[in-house]
């Protein structure tokens, strides 16, 4: 069984983000190319359409649809208000008039002399879209967007509710085996990105919601409190349109697990800083992680460190976790590649490689049962 | 049809490839002194997205794969070399795609059973995953249905509707539901958004004038142009059509690849479908056939010669299966673990499956669990295949005076268990089990067969392109089919009706090629396996003890048959339908081992490395 | 009828009589009458005293307060007593409330074949000597107490209607409660919903025929609560639906419901009260005129439900000239035959009445018809027992349902 999907996950200090910022439809794009943007900035706008209401106004006044544009006292592509006259029958002799009145403000889409229909627009709703991250603009696309690109630190998570949010980050945690309570989490916590350790209780996230934290970056969770949290289940990992007020970011997955010490650490380097954070998670084609960028701005980069990282396989003496029980969450040193593929527990016959936990044992692990974990 | 060779003659070598979301697979087919044959595979990463961007690379990888096995020169040029010259190169080159997550259509028609179900039929025939479908008894306002296809951003839209010279009212409205929606295409782009209209043929006109002008407006004919017959074939073709016109043509390296195909591409699911009429056919069998994945299970039946297909979106057994979960519920899937796990703990181990699709189970425990899951994934697909593939509503029904106290309904399922006789397995957690034993029951618990059943898995997922292939050459496909594409795994007799549990169900006598013979009467809530060939099968006696249950004879009534093995064998399960299984953990856990132990499902305890 | 007697002529003419009767030679008898126990109210029971037998008594009867006599029976010397049913036309000639009667000691054996009935009365009064009057008032009881007679019919029924009464009571509150009521799957009334489809693919209206009967017919009745289910359906499909109606007041209900059921369905612009027509009240023309519809308006889809008689079969063919999906209903039991041949589905008798809570799914409507499956359940296993105990001499259960006098 060939590898074929690697979910080898971000942890860099020094990374060129790119960030696509781009608008549901057809806008105006507000940057050129190298323009210096800030987070907050808004980079394209356009104006998504309204809500369509289509009433029945030849049903309204009794009429066959045949003839309802010679009782309509408004045209395709009027602007209307709500309750004004759309259309009356002139009734006999003044009296016994009918007549039909908008119910939305908006223009009129269209008058229909099949159905009898009369199809409002609401007025059209304004979207802007911010530059994420604070960077330059690179590329613009036309009418739709622009790429922002920064010098950032990048941290992918595993698993995200939520979506984009900016703040500055907070420690909650001591140490990456802290499990986070509610008494972890204060007021101080307000609007910024509080970073947790192995686990977070659901009252410890409730709390964080509470007192307005941007986002919550946790080791581990349950699943089983995303249905307490939500009132669903997420059945399928496609996620970051939650509405819930805090982004929640979990780093390694389900189940109480130590965060990454090097996740753990770089976050804690960078305590203070502002980090924009976007809980979107998509596992299916396309794969989307969750992240927490933080730029740096107006400091200084040396120079080696630009190289982008290039991808490795894992070898030898690479530090790797087991995401798949027995081994689910443990950390240990590659200690051999066995070329040979060999039939573990299950009867299943694969490629595996030999891992020390450190307590002096060695397992064999499937290959594809381990990531690697950046050092 | 077969006839529609590769200039200069028959043909005598195939390569087929599936461009698959993430693996392209290619394998060769050749005309060898034994027949058609398959003969050597290859398998490549799919090169759709960054960095490659070129779905022909992973197809040439894929193919220099086979050559470097087979020794054939495939790739020439950077493409592949056809026609086959004294064994080099292939007569014919043909290819499915499956890759940027298939055809994704939305339907529309009048009224929810009748002409938006026989567009969604036509939709799913063509290989679509529908991702919605709008009618005007939906109950749905229609703002609620605009909004709804604004988000959607569907591949292209198939709007029916009304019979010839039926409504035009309701239609007329449906097309100015879409025409306010403005629909944009998924992948951007230029272009109109593709919509096939196959509704009342009379009121094109009034189509034409909402839609022209926002999309590209296809007119074919109508999908149901009386209340009492389909016409699926026009929009399924019109389908394909636009699928490479439209959609492939976007997706970075299919102009290339169109070039080179002998026939046109399929979508991956519409290939499958084709080879599963085709085999029914030529045999006059009912077939049902699944294909499980990771985000999606594919559930096919052909029941006298009707064809349905339908796609259980979010059952799959990697990035939906945590769906599985919410939508079967924790105590049906630990209704199939024959042993005591932590609840709370099972959660976070789906969850931790779904957040990283690739893992594969490493201990014996987490095998059972990922099979309880399949079972219910399987289980629920078919249920809503059964909901979906039923005989036509709104039909005008003849009766006589004797129909008076047995007046049947319309709409009753087409697949009538009772009748079915073969069910096929495809994907990951069914081809690639452990042992094939594990594959028998899992279809056995998740399909309940009923009656005398033949149970099959695709041994390497070979069926897409076999599809292809069976479009230019049938009896090539069949042939390979039978040889390389399928395994058997045996037969699996299950008395059908209320059991009694007092009292012995079935008695079965056997008798095998070489003259011995073998006999058990059964009580209830029993399985029994025996090794059995396929060819030439095994004699059998099978006498229903109780007077309702049936084994195909009817009620009661003994019945002669030969039944054909397989890898596994035979299978006798009185379990009853629906099996019954305990919801008291101290009698379910030792049922369930008495069970596994019957078809030695897994290694026992001390088996176990 | 009910006219108010006038109290001093009564008193008038019962003093004349008195007055008569002491004139007369003093007579045998004194006669007594009474209601008898267990009777429905027209019965009395006459009996008078007399040492002597004459050869023969003459029985008359009047109204009290009138002195026109009937006789009532001629009866032999030794009989004292005579049971009579003062009306068996209860509609035109209903009791009065007090009766007299008097006997006439026969001198002679009198025959009365050869005299004309008005002057019977006289005859016999002449061939003999006429007793005082004694007077009455029919009574019926409500419960029978006469065990002697076996009348344990009115106690039984009144057990079953509280029988029936707690079952209701019992399955609306297990429905209440969220119990699954099975009912068993009735294709006829699912198909309504698939014929409102089929109309609506069609483009063409859906006919509904609600029978010919009156308003208050407990058919017509059933088919208007269906009526409003249908309506409500039909809205939502946004189709149309024309009722044809034989009496002009199950046409103005059937607009109601049909408006009613529009609104409820949250489309009250579709409604159209020209759908909903008054054909004639005379049977065939209905038929005639419900063709024509049938021919010009061409309904997809054509319900019958209601009482039907003659025009059934007139009406269903035409349907299914028409190709119509057609559904008929109607407990009607002559008219089953017809419907069950020409349409497509048909519910039987009692179905009909069963559809309204198979639609609606009320639990007051489920919990009825439950009960009365169980009453319906018990009154055939009565039937069956019954039967055969009759058979071999034991009318046991015949007894049971016994409610006239024995």
């Amino acid at each position: 069984m060939a590898a074929i999907f690697t979910p080898g996950l971000t942890v860099t200090e020094h990374h060129i983000v790119q960030k696509t910022r781009q608008l549901p439809l057809e806008g105006e794009v507000m940057v050129s190319v190298g323009d210096m943007v800030k987070s907050d900035d808004v980079v394209a706008k356009t104006s998504l359409p309204g809500k369509v209401f289509p009433v029945n106004v030849a049903n309204q006044l009794g009429i066959d649809p045949g003839r309802l544009s010679t009782y309509m006292r408004k045209k395709v592509g009027d602007s209307v208000t709500k309750d004004e006259l759309l259309a009356e029958t002139p009734g006999i002799m003044g009296f016994f008039k009918s007549e039909a009145r908008a119910v939305v403000t908006g223009t009129l889409e269209t008058i229909s002399n099949v159905t009898g229909t009369v199809i409002i627009q609401a007025d059209p709703i304004p979207v802007e879209i911010d530059a994420y991250i604070n960077g330059r603009v690179v590329s613009v696309i036309e009418s739709e967007g622009c790429v922002v690109q920064a010098m950032a630190t990048m941290v992918q998570g595993i698993f995200g509710l939520g979506g984009e949010t900016k703040g500055l980050i907070a420690m909650a945690a001591s140490s990456p085996d802290e499990v986070i309570g509610p008494q972890h989490i204060t007021a101080d916590h307000k609007g910024k990105v509080v970073i947790g350790g192995a686990y977070v209780t659901i009252e410890g996230l409730k709390k964080a919601v509470e007192v307005g934290a941007a986002a919550l970056v946790t080791g581990g969770f349950d699943y089983d409190e995303i249905k307490e949290l939500l009132g669903y289940e997420v059945g399928v990992a496609i996620t970051g349109g939650e509405d819930l007020g805090t982004t929640l970011i979990v780093t390694e997955g389900f189940g109480q697990i130590g965060m990454a010490p090097a996740t753990f650490e770089l976050l804690q380097k960078r305590v203070g800083k502002r980090a924009s954070v976007n809980g979107a998670t998509q596992i299916r084609a396309g794969v989307i992680r969750p992240e927490i960028v933080v730029t740096f701005d107006d400091e200084e980069v040396p120079e080696e460190l630009v190289a982008p990282p290039e991808p490795v396989g894992i070898t030898e003496g690479d530090l790797i976790r087991g995401i798949r029980a027995p081994w689910f969450g443990r950390i240990g040193t590659v200690s051999g590649l066995p070329v040979k593929p060999i039939k573990v527990g299950s009867e299943t016959t694969v490629r595996v490689l030999a891992v020390d936990f450190g307590d002096g044992k060695t397992a064999l692990l499937p290959r594809s049962n381990v990531e690697r974990i950046e050092r | 049809m077969s006839e529609t060779a590769a200039p200069g003659g028959a043909i005598r070598s195939v390569l087929a490839t599936d461009c698959g979301s993430t693996t392209t697979k290619a394998i060769l087919i050749e005309l060898t002194d034994e027949g058609w044959r398959q003969t050597w595979r290859g398998e490549a990463p799919t090169t759709v997205e960054a960095p490659f961007e070129d779905v022909t690379r992973g197809v040439l990888n894929a193919a220099m794969e086979v050559q470097e096995l087979s020794g054939r020169q495939l790739v020439e040029d950077g493409g592949i070399k056809t026609p086959d010259v004294g064994g080099q190169g292939v007569d014919l080159y043909i290819s499915t795609s499956s890759a940027g997550g298939g055809l994704q259509l939305v339907v529309g028609g009048v009224v929810r059973s009748m002409t938006a179900e026989s567009a969604m039929r036509a939709a799913l025939g063509a290989g679509a995953i529908v991702m919605d479908a709008f009618a005007s008894n939906d109950k749905r306002k229609p703002h609620e249905q605009i909004e709804r296809i604004r988000q959607l951003r569907p591949d292209m839209i198939l709007l029916a509707g009304g019979i010839d010279g039926g409504t035009r009212k309701h239609v007329v409205a449906l097309a100015e539901m879409v025409a306010a929606a403005r629909p944009r295409t998924r992948l951007g782009g230029g272009f109109n958004l593709p919509i096939i209209y196959a509704g009342n043929q009379q009121v094109v006109g009034d189509i034409e004038e909402r839609l022209s002008d926002i999309s590209d407006l296809q007119v074919v004919e109508n999908v149901r142009p009386v209340m009492e017959n389909e016409n699926l074939g026009p929009a399924r073709d019109k389908i394909h059509d636009l699928f490479m016109e439209h959609v492939m043509a976007q997706a970075p390296g299919y102009d290339k690849l169109m070039g080179w195909v002998g026939v046109p591409i399929m979508p991956t699911p519409g290939a499958v479908g084709l080879i599963m009429q085709t085999i029914a056919s030529q045999k006059g069998i009912n077939v049902a056939g699944v294909d499980i994945g990771g985000a999606t299970t594919d559930v096919f039946s052909v029941f006298e010669g009707k064809f349905n297909r339908t796609v259980s979106a979010n059952l799959g057994m990697s990035y939906s299966v945590s769906n599985v979960l919410a939508e079967a519920g924790l105590p049906a899937i630990l209704r199939w673990v024959p042993f005591h796990i932590d609840e709370k703990g099972l959660r976070n181990r789906i969850g931790n499956k779904m957040i990283r699709p690739t893992t594969i189970p490493e201990t014996l425990e987490e095998l059972k669990i990922e099979q309880a899951i399949a079972r219910e994934a399987l289980r629920l697909a078919f249920i809503q295949h059964k909901e979906f593939a039923v005989e036509l509503r709104g039909v005008q029904q003849e009766r006589t005076i004797a129909d008076a106290f047995r007046q049947t309904g319309s709409g009753d399922t087409l697949v009538k268990m009772k009748k079915l006789d073969l069910i096929v397995g495809s994907g990951g957690v069914l081809s690639h089990a452990p042992r094939r034993s594990q594959s028998m029951k899992m279809l056995i618990d998740a399909f309940e067969p009923e009656c005398v059943t033949e149970i099959a898995v695709d041994s390497i997922f070979m069926m897409p392109h076999l599809g292809v292939l069976s479009t230019v050459d049938q009896e090539a496909a069949t042939e390979v089919f039978e040889r390389d594409c399928i395994v058997y795994l045996g037969t699996c007799v299950a008395p059908e009706g209320e059991m009694k549990t007092n009292s012995n169900v079935l008695t079965v006598q056997l008798t095998f090629p070489d003259g011995r013979t073998e006999s058990r009467t059964m009580g209830p809530g029993e399985l029994w396996s025996l090794p059995a060939e396929h060819d030439p099968g095994v004699k059998a006696v099978l006498t229903p003890l109780q007077s309702n249950l049936d084994v195909g004879a009817g009620p009661g009534k003994p019945l002669t048959k030969t039944l054909r093995g397989g890898v596994v064998g035979l299978v006798f399960d009185t379990r009853g339908r629906p099996i019954q299984i305990p919801t008291e953990q101290s009698v379910r856990v030792p049922l369930l081992e008495k069970w596994v132990d019957a078809m030695d499902e897994y290694p026992t305890a001390e088996g176990q490395g | 009828m009910n006219q108010p007697r006038p109290v001093p002529i009564k008193l008038a003419a019962l003093l004349l009589l008195w007055v008569l009767t002491l004139a007369l030679p003093a007579s045998a008898a004194t006669v007594s009458v009474q209601a008898p126990p267990d009777n429905d109210g027209l019965n009395l029971d006459v009996s008078w005293t007399e040492s002597t037998d004459p050869a023969g008594w003459g029985v008359l009867r009047a109204e009290a307060g009138s002195s026109e006599w009937t006789l009532l029976k001629l009866l032999p010397g030794d009989a004292r007593e005579h049971s009579d049913k003062v009306t068996t036309d209860v509609w035109n000639h209903p009791p009065a409330d007090e009766y007299q009667y008097k006997v006439v000691a026969l001198r002679a054996p009198v025959l009365l074949d050869e005299i004309e009935e008005s002057e019977q009365v006289a005859t016999v009064l002449a061939a003999g000597v006429a007793s005082e009057p004694g007077t009455g008032s029919p009574k019926g009881s409500f419960i029978r107490t006469g065990l002697k007679s076996k009348n344990y019919g009115p106690l039984v029924m009144l057990l079953i209607i509280l029988a029936v009464g707690v079952m209701m009571q019992k399955f609306t509150a297990d429905v209440r409660a969220g119990k699954e009521v099975f009912i068993r799957r009735i294709p006829g009334i699912d198909a309504i919903e698939e014929g409102i489809g089929r109309a609506t693919e069609m483009g063409k209206p859906i006919l509904y025929v609600p029978g010919i009967d009156e308003l208050q017919d407990i058919q017509t009745i059933a088919s208007m609560l269906i009526l409003g289910q249908v309506a409500e359906k039909v809205a939502e499909y946004q189709s149309d639906i024309i009722v044809s109606c034989c009496i002009p007041i199950v046409r103005e209900v059937a607009d109601e419901v049909v408006k009613s059921g529009f609104y409820q369905a949250g489309y009250p612009d579709a409604y159209n009260p020209r759908n909903t027509r008054f054909i004639s009240s005379e049977q065939f023309a209905f038929c005639a005129g419900t063709n024509g519809i049938i021919y010009r308006e061409q309904p997809a889809t054509n319900i019958y439900l209601g009482r039907f008689f003659a025009e059934s079969l007139i009406l269903a063919e035409t349907g299914f000239v028409n190709k119509s999906i057609q559904i008929a209903g109607t407990a009607e039991a002559t008219q089953l035959p017809f419907f069950i041949a020409a349409c497509d589905y048909t519910l039987i008798g009692e179905e009909l009445f069963a559809v309204s809570a198979y639609l609606s799914k009320d639990p007051r409507l489920v919990s009825s018809l439950k009960a009365s499956d169980w009453v319906k359940l018990f009154v055939v296993v009565c039937l069956i027992v019954g039967t055969v105990l009759t058979s071999f001499g034991l009318p046991i259960i015949n007894n049971l349902f016994a409610i006239s006098g024995g």
